[in-house]
């Protein structure tokens, strides 16, 4: 390959200037003129009938602008499942239902005029528990749904059963996760405002505006050209955003429309860790046929998602928690039973993984209490199980690039795994767990389509205005576009502007979930700027007299191969196509949608990403026995991503990726009392572990070179988050003997466990 | 938040008047990183706010060999850490002030409203009661003197009437040869309150305890002195069994809860293990 300008270089952010000088507008810093603030009456009880409400009394009081109730949004909205509705009219089904909106001028008469509003409740049964909630005879969250099942997706994949009888050893192992939250620095907000001739702006804070635009047209019957969905800079996302919209965003809109000004919304921490939804509990059993030789033979997983009392992400959650099971290890026979259950309790979502964190905690979990049981190395089972290139999985995703052996080894050999193995230290142990997500994905049925948009427009000044359907939320990726944009076209990456996260100048694409931006978005931009080079250099060949395949375009510049006195800028070349009598213009568009199939939908396997993203992580921690307190004392992570068009931005991925799970791990719980509220709604007792928290943290990066993404690339976002409470429960059980199977894995559990076994020996 | 009065005084007295005049209506205001915390949450929702920040005078902190150290009411987390005679004096107070929230917290806040907010789980009281500080109360009439331990009334309530405030904070200097030390138990490394906290101070002469003060932090309703188990250690001769059974003391002592950072019996259990240790450390 050519060698690469912009493309595999550690650059600085482009937005970097705007984000530490705190200059970057956030949705959450605008403000109208006339502008009013709205906010939700939500139910306090978790189930129960609405026999009144009476809003008078709110809508009499001075400075309150318009109240609104379920009458007012006929809407019912969803991701797989419409089972939602912004107010509720006939009963709410958790703390926290939404039964009716105040837009006033200021926050204190909005609060005052909810506390106006009068609801008259009739409490039904309600059920908290997913176990219970399947049980025949408990309360239905969803009269229409029995057993309070909301989806019950499988994988069926070769003879499991077969597998478990021909092995050498079967193992049953049970896990469970917590909730957590996204725990976004932005909260999530918006601002509505429909002008005189009928068209809505929406500001809002999304990771993907054009679906948003989608359901909002279809909701209120406009024509998509009369709706512009607008995120300005986006203060994180984690797959909160991924929601295409919230009671809250109904609730703005018409609230603006009765009114006639605009309203904004604004979640405080409290309401953003429960009303912007977080990542589901699980509760798992994994059951495992083994050889001695450590020949995986097949796996049965069955999870019970607690969904909560809407679907949400949830059913989509339940399904990918399974679907990436059997394409991490070699066996043929893998079957998933998936529950997503419906609970009078708070809804979760999508979250950084979607459902592939808690299923690989606790398969991985499983994995090394295997080794342990069987007496292998933790590391070599892995090995000997690892998928590779050329590989179709159970899952029957084909692997075109797979680096896990490399990120198994290398992840081992930086945090000294051979050398510690052989000179065990007291109260200090070792764990390693490795995982695989997708890079883009096609697996909700009836939609086959996983894409994303790009155009490119040069100036006269040979200048670029790229436009993408990607919105930068933080991860990196208008950085990481903007490269590759400038290495396709030969441009100085200073010339390029990219526009991103509005839907009157952006195509329309998937938004940034599922890891896909660098590579499904990266594609399409690479795709238009080749398209733009194309016609660049058709111009400059009228120009020079010489054949297109002969010219080469480096910073901005034309020149004939081999002749460098031949030569044109950009800009010339673009202002010789305008100016003249039936002139153009350089400007071009790509579409592109990732090469990947959907499911089977008998037996669930498919090819359902364009490229599988691996990696491991490998930790050590020394345990305090008679404090609990669990100290890690460093992290290696290895990411197979292809290729790192920055690796500067990929490795601050990784590190926050570690973070983000080093939370699931150890740290992070949302704690809800036996009604369903949430105890601890605030950052003291909510605990994201502090920068003082995290350990030391070894970036590896694995350039597998994929075939079909930008310059070999890959996705990072989600992968970079699995696998630190595998690879923790297994470190804190080599230190101590005590296996924490549900998360998260904190020093009190260490300090009762020891205890407990203390008090049996 | 809800609206309130703001008054900024620009002495003592006049707060205080201020204070007496609203009664449980108002609130002083030093740091506000407690006060506002709970403001902006609507746990609390005072009527009138006093801002004591535009007082003259309560700003220092000063040390002399005599009195010991003196500290203002509106001296920060950060003066305290940065004074070199408190790291030389007294460590435990350093410790505490360096465990403290984080930078921005400590720029902000007090230690005056650290004791006055009387969390039982605070930095401040611990390392203070092993100290024997006292305080200078300033009140709309008189001024007064008051053990620190006469401070805490409960969890998030002091002992201050109406219209007092406490102006001055006093730490005799530490009994020679005495060695002290302030253990932070908390799940998080910073920006954290302890789930245990325990304070020792020690003088041991011929091998043997001649002044022993244990300080425990969130395992009661207040902030307190183990005086049983300081009188376990007084005048035996330093071991492990002795310090051990201390501990068990000094955890029988106490009366932790359990609540969303830690169970009781976790609190118990780290409290007898960190006391052990807060004695061990002093000794070595
Ligand atoms: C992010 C964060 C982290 C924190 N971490 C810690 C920690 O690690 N450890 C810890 O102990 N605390 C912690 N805190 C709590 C708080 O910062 C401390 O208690 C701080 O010392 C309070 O001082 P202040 O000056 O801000 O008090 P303020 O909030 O101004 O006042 C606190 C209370 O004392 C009263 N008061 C203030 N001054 C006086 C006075 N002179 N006389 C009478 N009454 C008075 C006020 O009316 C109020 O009721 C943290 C707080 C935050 C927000």
């Amino acid at each position: 390959m050519a060698e690469l300008r912009y493309v595999g270089k550690g650059l600085p952010r482009v937005d970097a200037l705007e984000k530490v000088t705190g200059q970057a507008m956030y949705t959450l810093d605008l403000t109208l003129p006339n502008m009013l603030y709205g906010g939700l009456l939500r139910s306090p009880l978790p189930h129960a009938r609405i026999l009144s409400i009476d809003t008078g009394k709110a809508e009499r009081l001075l400075g309150v602008k318009a109240v609104i109730t379920g009458k007012d949004t006929p809407y019912t909205f969803g991701v797989s499942h419409m089972d939602q509705t912004p107010l509720q009219t006939e009963k709410v089904r958790y703390v926290g239902d939404a039964v009716a909106a105040v837009a006033a001028v200021d926050q204190d008469v909005l609060a005052e005029a909810l506390s106006l509003i009068q609801v008259e409740y009739q409490e039904l049964p309600a059920v908290f528990d997913p176990h219970e909630a399947m049980q025949e005879g408990a309360p239905l969250v969803h009269e229409d749904k029995p057993g309070n099942i909301a989806s019950n997706p499988r994988y069926d994949i070769g003879d499991v059963e077969k597998a478990f009888r021909e092995a050498d050893y079967v193992f049953e192992d049970h896990f469970e996760t917590q909730r957590v939250a996204h725990v976004c620095p932005e909260p999530h907000n918006n601002l509505a405002v429909w002008d005189a001739s009928g068209k809505l702006t929406f500001y809002y804070c999304s990771q993907m505006p054009s679906v948003t635009r989608v359901q909002l047209s279809k909701a209120f019957n406009l024509p998509e050209s009369r709706i512009r969905v607008v995120t300005n800079t986006v203060g994180g996302g984690f797959g909160s955003r991924a929601t295409s919209k919230f009671p809250m965003d109904f609730a703005a809109i018409v609230l603006a429309k009765k009114s006639g000004r605009p309203v904004k919304i604004a979640y405080n921490r409290a309401d953003e860790f429960i009303h912007s939804t977080f990542r589901h509990k699980f509760i798992m059993t994994v059951k495992t046929g083994i050889n001695r030789d450590g020949t995986i033979t097949g796996r049965h997983v069955t999870n019970i998602c607690d969904n909560g009392a809407y679907s949400d992400y949830g059913p989509v959650v339940t399904n990918v928690g399974g679907a990436l099971q059997g394409t991490l290890y070699k066996f043929m026979n893998y079957k998933y039973d998936g529950y997503c259950v419906y609970t009078n309790l708070p809804y979760g979502g999508a979250m950084r993984g979607i459902g592939n964190p808690q299923v690989h905690y606790a398969c991985e979990a499983q994995l090394s209490m295997i080794a342990e049981r069987i007496g292998l190395d933790p590391l070599e089972l892995r090995l000997k199980n690892a998928v590779e290139t050329g590989d179709e999985t159970a899952s029957g995703a084909i692997l075109q690039s797979c680096g896990l052996k490399e990120c198994l080894t290398q992840a081992a050999e930086k945090i000294g795994w051979k050398e510690k193995k052989a000179n065990p230290e007291p109260n200090r142990g070792l764990g390693i767990a490795c995982g695989v997500h997708f890079t883009g994905v096609r697996l909700s049925p009836g939609i086959d389509a996983d894409f994303a948009g790009a155009t490119i427009t040069v100036n006269d000044d040979g200048s670029v205005n790229l436009a993408t359907s990607c919105v930068e939320i933080g991860s990196g990726s208008s950085t990481v576009l903007s490269q590759i944009c400038a290495e396709v076209l030969g441009i100085g990456l200073d010339k390029i502007n990219i526009i991103c996260g509005d839907t009157e100048t952006c195509p329309m694409g998937w938004g940034s979930r599922a890891s896909r931006n660098t590579a499904v978005g990266g594609m399409a931009v690479q795709k238009a700027a080749e398209d733009a080079r194309t016609q660049i250099l058709a111009l400059a060949s009228q120009k020079l007299e010489i054949h297109p395949d002969d010219l080469e375009i480096k910073e901005g510049v034309i020149t004939a191969k081999g002749a460098p006195d031949r030569s044109l800028t950009v800009a010339e070349a673009v202002r010789f196509g305008r100016y003249r009598q039936g002139g153009t213009a350089v400007m071009a568009k790509a579409h592109w949608d990732a090469p990947s199939t959907l499911a089977d939908p008998k037996t669930g396997r498919g090819n359902f990403s364009m490229a599988f993203s691996f990696g491991a992580k490998a930790l050590e921690v020394e345990v305090d026995p008679a404090t609990g307190r669990i100290n890690v004392l460093g992290v290696a992570a290895s990411q197979d991503l292809g290729k790192a068009v920055n690796p500067l931005a990929v490795k601050g991925q990784v590190e926050g990726g570690v973070h983000m799970g080093l939370g699931f791990a150890m740290y992070e719980q949302i704690m809800l009392d036996e009604q369903g509220r949430m105890k601890n709604p605030y950052l003291l007792d909510y605990r994201i572990p502090t920068v003082m928290d995290m350990p030391p943290v070894i970036p590896i990066l694995v350039e597998s070179q994929d075939p079909v993404g930008p310059f070999g690339a890959k996705g990072v976002g989600e992968m970079a988050t699995i696998g630190m409470p595998e690879a923790l429960i297994a470190a804190v059980a080599e230190a101590t003997g005590l296996w924490i199977t549900d998360l998260p894995i904190t020093p009190e559990k260490v300090f009762l466990g020891l205890k407990a076994k203390k008090a049996a020996e | 938040m809800k609206e309130f009065a703001l008054y900024e005084p620009t002495s003592l007295k006049e707060a205080c008047a201020l204070l007496a005049q609203h009664g449980d209506q108002a609130k002083a205001l030093a740091g506000g990183t407690d006060l506002l915390v709970g403001m902006k949450a609507g746990w609390l929702r005072p009527e009138v706010v006093v801002n004591l920040k535009k007082i003259d005078g309560l700003r220092d902190i000063s040390f002399s060999e005599r009195r010991g150290l003196s500290i203002g009411a509106l001296v920060t987390w950060t003066q305290i850490l940065e004074h070199p005679q408190v790291a030389e004096h007294y460590p435990a107070l350093h410790q505490a002030a360096a465990s403290m929230g984080s930078y921005q917290v400590r720029n902000l806040g007090t230690l005056a409203g650290n004791l006055c907010h009387a969390s039982p789980a605070a930095n401040g009281p611990v390392p203070l009661l092993i100290y024997e500080a006292s305080c200078l109360i300033q009140g709309p009439r008189s001024k007064r003197t008051l053990d620190l331990s006469g401070l805490f009334a409960g969890p998030q309530k002091n002992a201050l009437a109406p219209g007092e405030l406490l102006s001055e904070i006093f730490l005799p200097v530490p009994p020679a040869g005495s060695k002290s030390l302030y253990l932070k138990f908390a799940q998080r490394k910073a920006m954290e309150l302890a789930t245990v906290a325990v304070g020792s101070l020690v003088q041991v002469k011929k091998d043997k305890f001649k002044l022993v003060r244990l300080a425990l932090g969130a395992v009661g309703p207040v902030p307190f002195r183990a005086h049983k188990a300081e009188k376990v250690l007084l005048d035996q001769a330093a071991s492990e069994e002795i310090m051990r059974r201390a501990a068990q003391v000094a955890m029988e002592e106490s009366a932790p809860i359990s609540d969303l950072r830690a169970s009781a019996e976790y609190r118990r259990g780290l409290l007898e293990e960190l006391t052990y240790r807060a004695l061990r450390d002093c000794l070595a």
